[in-house]
């Protein structure tokens, strides 16, 4: 893989997400894709470099609400560690395993930010929330996820 | 793979600093919020000023293929009650200084656009185009002609942050229309946005509040003015216990509805809009030439202008 290719993906898919989400404002119809930007990465990076990016994305994603920063970065930090602790439990990276694997990222970071941060919700309403939208919200950013990766490596090749 | 093929100290040096930036992130959420202001205000000047221009852009566009005719009278009107106003508050100021009590500054209030943007964090949040260049000031009043819409939370020069009532940090003093119940409305979180409503806190056990009844802001704060629409009683709650009453209030306006609001400048929340509503009064038939539509149930009546 060419040097800084890796980089240039991330930064289309944190482009295209803030232009859909902050540019467009279409909130849950677009897909989540700074967290899978983070999941990506953390197949591919060291924990610590993963994590500074899950930290600046979050603060990018923050810095439009009114909340404290740190909440998504500490949201989507956590699913990069797994994320890196995954890569020597499966060594693979088949169509069907970058699905599951987005999936259960996406829904692990959907899962700590909901119980985070206080939002109001009755108890009732998160799991409701948890078991209906973030469910719905993962599958989403897995199929997104990985049709990204397969245009990348069309583009860079198989072994991207 | 860096990470992996490295020995076990290099992982657990790896390990270690990644849990440090959690832990940094874990603070910095748990701060007190001047520590991510700074951040926050930069990051939304530079990487993210493209995409919150976009946002205003397209808001624009999208309002201006609406129904234009409809929101622009809307606004005018709205206008035009807060300009009369702003007449009898002078008229009032006078009054007063005429009684040697202290003058008060009139309610003053300007048209802006509100963009919501998409992303989770933002979820409960608007922005307006309009800043502490403009006069807002934290805690400006935000409304529409239906009633109440939120609170500015953050400004800057040319623009402002504001939560709306579905958010968790929420209040409002409110009242019945006819002055005789009190309480604090937060926002009550349903499963789905759709449900979400407003619930009326710590009324006086004794009082009994029919469905139906509006309920407007009390003034109480300095920060909402007086007489503010916020919504209809729909019953009382069914957890109530002990000495106090609540109620759940459906709000008249939708914050997701809202495009054009009026927001309120500095010392605006001194001021009493009940006769721009209306709230006491019995409904007036609208005027043949009224710009504003006759009030249908679930909208607040509004004063021809």
């Amino acid at each position: 893989m060419r040097p800084g290719a890796w980089a240039v993906f991330v930064a289309i898919l944190v482009f295209v997400h803030l232009f859909l989400h902050a540019g467009f404002g279409l909130g849950g119809s677009a897909p989540d894709l700074l967290a899978i930007a983070v999941l990506l990465t953390a197949r591919r990076a060291p924990a610590a470099r993963v994590t500074l990016l899950a930290l600046f994305l979050g603060f990018l994603d923050d810095a439009l609400g009114v909340r404290n920063l740190g909440a998504r970065s500490v949201s989507l930090g956590i699913a990069a560690v797994l994320g890196t602790w995954s890569k020597r439990v499966v060594e693979g990276e088949g169509p069907l395993f970058v699905m599951a694997y987005l999936f259960a990222g996406k829904w692990v970071a959907d899962a700590t930010l909901l119980v985070m941060v206080p939002n109001g919700l009755p108890a009732g309403a998160v799991v409701a929330n948890l078991s209906t939208w973030s469910l719905l919200a993962a599958l989403y950013a897995a199929v997104a996820g990985t049709m990204a990766l397969a245009g990348f490596r069309l583009v860079m090749g198989p072994d991207a | 793979m860096p990470g992996l093929s490295g020995t076990r100290r290099h992982r657990r040096r790896d390990l270690a600093l990644a849990i440090s930036v959690l832990l940094f992130a874990f603070f910095l959420l748990l701060g007190p919020s001047v520590w991510s202001r700074p951040i926050r205000h930069g990051l939304r000047a530079t990487a993210l000023k493209p995409f919150i221009a976009m946002r205003g852009w397209i808001a624009s566009r999208q309002a201006e293929r609406e129904d234009l005719r409809e929101v622009r009278a809307e606004r005018d009107s709205l206008a035009a009650v807060a300009t009369a106003q702003a007449v009898l508050a002078e008229e009032n100021a006078r009054l007063r200084g005429l009684l040697a009590l202290r003058e008060r500054v009139g309610p003053r209030f300007i048209a802006t656009q509100l963009l919501r943007l998409g992303t989770g964090a933002a979820e409960g949040t608007f922005l307006i185009d309009a800043g502490s260049d403009d006069g807002v000031v934290v805690g400006s009043p935000v409304f529409t002609v239906g009633g109440l819409v939120g609170v500015v939370r953050e400004v800057s020069g040319q623009s402002a942050q504001a939560v709306d009532w579905t958010h968790p940090e929420f209040r409002v003093s409110g009242m019945t229309a006819d002055g005789q119940v009190y309480g604090v409305l937060e926002a009550r979180r349903g499963s789905y946005r759709e449900e979400d409503l407003l619930l009326m806190t710590g009324a006086p056990f004794h009082s009994d509040v029919r469905p139906g009844s509006r309920i407007v802001t009390s003034g109480r704060g300095e920060v909402f003015p007086r007489g503010i629409p916020i919504g209809e009683v729909l019953a009382i709650e069914s957890a109530d216990t002990g000495w106090r009453k609540s109620y759940m209030v459906r709000p008249y306006v939708r914050p997701e509805s809202a495009a054009q609001v009026l927001v309120g400048l500095r010392d605006s929340g001194l001021s009493d809009l009940s006769t721009a509503w209306e709230t006491q009064a019995p409904r007036p038939a609208p005027a043949a030439d009224s710009l504003i539509p006759p009030v249908t149930t679930g909208t607040p009546p509004s004063r021809s202008p």
